[in-house]
C-alpha cells in the first residue's frame, strides 16, 4: 500500500489538537501516540482518532489464533487493568493503567519488544497499529 | 608441640570448610544486558548450567520459549548468546561448570537446565508435593528454595523449603 506522506502529517497533526481530554498525558508517551496515529492512517484509509472504549474492549476480548496458554490481554494482566498481573512463572506485573503505572507506554524500545511478544502470542499476529493506539488510549484513562 | 598443631589442624578445617561452598559457587554474572532481559519473568540463570548447544538451542527458539513469545531484537539476542556460549558448563574454567556437565551424554541437548543429569541427583529425594506448593510452582524457580541464588550459592546451607501450612523449613537431606 503506498504511504501517503501528506494524509499521515495532517493525521499527525490533528492528533495533539484531537486528544481526548480524559487522557492522562505525557510528552514521551503523546509523541509515541502520534506516531501510532499517523502509521494507522497508513494501515486504514477510514482512520480518524483512536477509541478507549476499543482499547478496552480489545483488552479484555478472548482472542483466537494465539497460544491457547494466553487467549486474552487478562490472562497475565489480570482483569483488570489497574491491579497487578502475574507472568506464568508467578513473577508480579505492574498494573497496566497508567494512572497506577506512569511510565507506563513511554519507552519505545520497550513497547515494541512487548507488543511484539504478547501480541504473537494472544492473537498469534502482530497487533496493527489502530490496535496500539487504542490499547494505550484506554490505559490512560483517568 | 601438639598444641600448635591442634590449633593449625583446627584453623585449617575451618578454613577449607568456610572455602568449600566458594569453590563450587557459580561466578557472578556480568553482562548487562542478559541480566536485564533475562531476569523479566524468571531469576537469573547462571550462564554454566547449560552446554553451548543448550543456549544455542535455547536463544534460536525463543519464538516458543516453554510457551511464551520471548523474542528479542536480533542485536540483544547475539550479545547474549554470545555471554552464554563463552561462560557455557563446557566451556568456562571453573569447577561449577566442570560439575554441572557430569554424566550428560554427548547425545543430549536439554533445554532445561532441569534437564542436565546433575540437577536431577542433586534434587532426586524432594517430594513431588513440593513442586507442586505455589511457592515453588516449577522447576526452573530455583531461588524459590535456594536463598543465593543471586551469589551463585547453592549449597544445602542456604536452602529452605515450603513446609505445611505457608511455613518454611531448612532442608534436612
Amino acid at each position: 500500500m503506498r504511504i501517503s506522506f501528506t494524509r499521515s502529517i495532517v493525521v499527525f497533526a490533528l492528533f495533539f489538537v484531537a486528544v481526548p481530554a480524559v487522557a492522562i498525558t505525557n510528552a514521551a508517551r503523546g509523541a509515541i501516540l502520534a506516531e501510532f496515529a499517523a502509521l494507522a492512517a497508513n494501515e486504514d484509509p477510514a482512520f480518524t482518532r483512536f477509541s478507549a472504549v476499543d482499547g478496552k474492549k480489545f483488552f479484555e476480548r478472548r482472542h483466537v489464533g494465539g497460544k491457547p496458554a494466553t487467549p486474552s490481554c487478562t490472562t497475565c494482566h489480570g482483569a483488570s487493568p489497574l491491579g497487578t498481573g502475574m507472568t506464568r512463572t508467578g513473577k508480579t506485573i505492574a498494573p497496566m493503567m497508567v494512572s497506577k503505572s506512569p511510565e507506563r507506554f513511554t519507552d519505545r524500545k520497550k513497547l515494541t519488544k512487548w507488543f511484539r511478544r504478547n501480541c504473537r502470542s494472544v492473537l498469534g499476529r502482530d497487533c496493527t497499529a489502530t490496535e496500539k493506539g487504542n490499547f494505550i488510549s484506554f490505559m490512560s484513562q483517568q | 608441640m601438639s598444641r600448635f598443631l591442634f590449633v593449625l589442624t583446627a584453623t585449617l578445617i575451618a578454613i577449607s570448610s568456610g572455602t568449600a561452598s566458594a569453590d563450587s559457587a557459580f561466578p557472578p554474572i556480568e553482562h548487562d544486558v542478559f541480566q536485564r532481559e533475562c531476569s523479566e519473568c524468571h531469576m537469573t540463570y547462571q550462564p554454566q548450567m547449560l552446554p553451548e548447544r543448550s543456549w544455542n538451542r535455547v536463544m534460536g527458539g525463543l519464538d516458543d520459549h516453554f510457551g511464551e513469545n520471548a523474542s528479542l531484537d536480533a542485536e540483544a539476542n547475539r550479545q547474549i548468546l554470545g555471554y552464554l556460549m563463552a561462560n557455557a558448563a563446557d566451556v568456562a574454567p571453573v569447577k561449577a561448570a566442570r560439575k554441572f556437565m557430569r554424566g550428560l551424554s554427548a547425545a543430549d541437548t536439554p533445554l532445561r537446565i532441569s534437564d542436565m543429569p546433575r540437577f536431577r541427583r542433586k534434587h532426586r529425594k524432594l517430594p513431588s508435593s513440593l513442586w507442586a506448593d505455589k511457592r515453588v510452582r516449577f522447576r526452573g524457580n530455583c531461588n524459590a528454595c535456594h536463598e543465593k541464588t543471586e551469589s551463585g550459592i547453592y549449597n544445602d546451607y542456604f536452602v529452605r523449603v515450603p513446609g505445611p501450612e505457608g511455613t518454611w523449613a531448612r532442608w534436612e537431606d
